[in-house]
């Protein structure tokens, strides 16, 4: 029996404001196991996105317990977290978020400047051939389409080889 | 890619900022080079000066010390004149090893520095002022041929004007402006690299027959067995009421406090300009970082830790006073002979030889110096940068 990637129990997350407050997960139950393909769907404003900054390590949730891979992200510290982060996770922006100074392949090798474990790192020119970009490896993000934006910020997850893909 | 080029690429794309920036640390850099260099340089000039003197004590005529020495300095007339009988009466005092004494005159000559006009200095002297001066040699020609001859010694520098103006040169003849007297050239002496350099030699009589002041000197020059011997030999010269007695050591310790006293008001400008060279890092690196807020936030949200983007802004000050270090040590090194052709316009008084002492230990503290302001001024930025939140930055851009 595969074990659990992710698991999420009673997770909540709310926003607080001067004045409202947002909840956008109200004690929701998830368990991902290793190897598993999740798509998640609802409206806009369902809480999608709160979720994979959750599961992601780049936000704490307001109460419930959270399990990603072995590791509980709400005890971990901000350098744990951004270990977690670089070595395990790999997270394709729903706006994309890539580097405008930098061109496709020098987006895609930022992660390896920040990056500890080198073994497990792919070749970021294969990644962008993988993803049919070997074309527009000097090209900068102005210079690219919402695809190919897309596609880089693919292969900028990839490149450490992260235990799990999120993808907004 | 590496940390370094990352950090470079982020100070190019604001390529106008970086410069000016650049540009700042690199003024502050070179005012902080040429300042230090010119307080080595001038304390080394002036006491090469003073030793080239030869003389380790002056006797010139009643008046400022102070004044009547740094006009022997720079080779100018004493205040007043003195008696030739007071040379002859303290020349067999037991305390002197050598002396020799001088008459310096200045005659106006309408025709010097292209016909704006300027003043040349004449100096009556003796045979025993070459062994006061071991620097002083003959370069060609030979010594007076009598102690009242019509003849002529140039310094280095004068000889070169000389026979380039007027194509003279050892066994010519040169007028004195407003004088009747013509004088053969019949010597030349070797550079000294002091003010000498330029000066005309006569005969000591000579000097006194042609400038009418026979019996007079202004100063004599004397070099005691032992140093420490000064103040009896003074003691033993009090009676003479007209002259006074100048220990060079004093001059020059005078003179280097003045300098001293000039150096804090000069360097406190060097700290203001170093200040506000340190404040534009910071302001530069504190803009970029806010300007860059996305683009930290994304690269802590793809795993760069705290110390990864401290490093990362870190390297950028470190690049910015770099730069502007080497740019400044290379302003200093070929801009320091400006300043000195400045100060030298400016000072009443500037030794010989090189008054900017641009030395490799001295751009060595400099770039170091700046380096460590650099480390110091990139702390905040870097600190403001690491402590961005990724989920803000992300939640922005929703």
């Amino acid at each position: 029996m595969k074990d659990f990637a992710i698991r999420a129990n009673k997770l909540k997350k709310i926003y607080s404001s001067e004045f409202e407050k947002i909840v956008a997960l109200k004690e929701i139950d998830v368990e991902i196991k290793e190897g598993e393909f999740v798509t998640i769907m609802g409206p806009s404003g369902a809480g999608k996105t709160t979720f994979l900054n959750l599961v992601g390590c780049l936000d704490k949730p307001t109460s419930g317990r959270l399990d990603i891979l072995g590791c509980n992200p709400i005890e971990l510290n901000e350098g744990k977290l951004s270990r977690i982060r670089v070595d395990k996770i790999g997270f394709v922006f729903e706006d994309f978020f890539l580097i405008s100074s930098l061109n496709s392949l020098e987006n895609v090798q930022l992660p390896l400047i920040f990056a500890r474990n080198f073994k497990n790192n792919t070749n970021p020119e294969t990644l962008l051939k993988r993803v049919g970009l070997d074309h527009r490896l000097t090209h900068f993000p102005n210079e690219l389409s919402g695809g190919e934006l897309q596609r880089v910020a693919v292969a900028r997850a990839l490149v450490n080889n992260p235990q799990i893909l999120l993808a907004d | 890619m590496k940390f370094f080029v990352l950090a470079y690429k982020n100070l190019k794309r604001r390529k106008s900022r970086s410069f000016l920036t650049i540009g700042g640390v690199a003024v502050a850099v070179a005012v902080l080079v040429c300042l230090l260099g010119f307080n080595a340089g001038y304390q080394e000039a002036l006491t090469s000066d003073v030793d080239k003197m030869g003389y380790q004590v002056l006797v010139t005529a009643k008046g400022c010390p102070y004044e009547a020495a740094t006009r022997v300095l720079k080779g100018e007339a004493g205040l007043k004149f003195i008696d030739e009988d007071i040379y002859k009466q303290i020349i067999s005092d037991p305390d002197i090893d050598k002396i020799t004494p001088l008459l310096v005159q200045l005659v106006y000559d309408p025709e010097k520095s292209d016909g704006k006009g300027g003043f040349d200095s004449y100096s009556g002297i003796e045979r025993s002022y070459m062994e006061l001066k071991p620097n002083v040699k003959l370069k060609s020609g030979e010594w007076f041929s009598s102690d009242d001859a019509n003849e002529v010694i140039l310094g280095y520098d004068k000889a070169e004007s000389i026979q380039k103006k007027l194509q003279k040169t050892v066994g010519d003849k040169i007028s004195i402006p407003g004088e009747d007297t013509n004088l053969v050239i019949v010597g030349i002496f070797e550079k000294t690299a002091s003010l000498e350099d330029g000066d005309f030699f006569l005969p000591l009589k000579t000097a006194q027959r042609i400038f009418e002041i026979e019996g007079k000197l202004t100063s004599i020059g004397i070099k005691l067995k032992q140093i420490d011997r000064l103040q009896a030999f003074e003691e033993r010269l009090y009676p003479i009421a007209s002259i006074q007695v100048i220990s060079m050591s004093q001059v020059k310790g005078t003179i280097l406090n003045l300098v001293n006293s000039a150096k804090i008001l000069i360097m406190s400008v060097a700290f203001i300009a170093i200040f506000v060279a340190i404040i534009g890092v910071i302001n530069t690196i504190l803009m970029s970082v806010f300007e860059r807020t996305q683009e930290i936030g994304i690269m802590k949200a793809i795993g760069a830790s705290k110390l990864d983007i401290f490093k990362l802004i870190w390297i950028e000050t470190l690049i910015i006073c770099t730069l502007g270090g080497i740019f400044g040590s290379i302003i200093a090194i070929f801009g320091g002979n400006l300043v000195e052709l400045l100060v030298r316009k400016v000072m009443p008084y500037a030794p010989g030889g090189k008054l900017l002492l641009v030395t490799p230990e001295l751009l060595l503290f400099s770039f170091f110096g700046v380096i460590i302001i650099g480390i110091i001024s990139g702390l905040y930025p870097a600190f403001r940068a690491a402590s961005m939140r990724p989920i803000e930055v992300i939640r922005s851009g929703e």
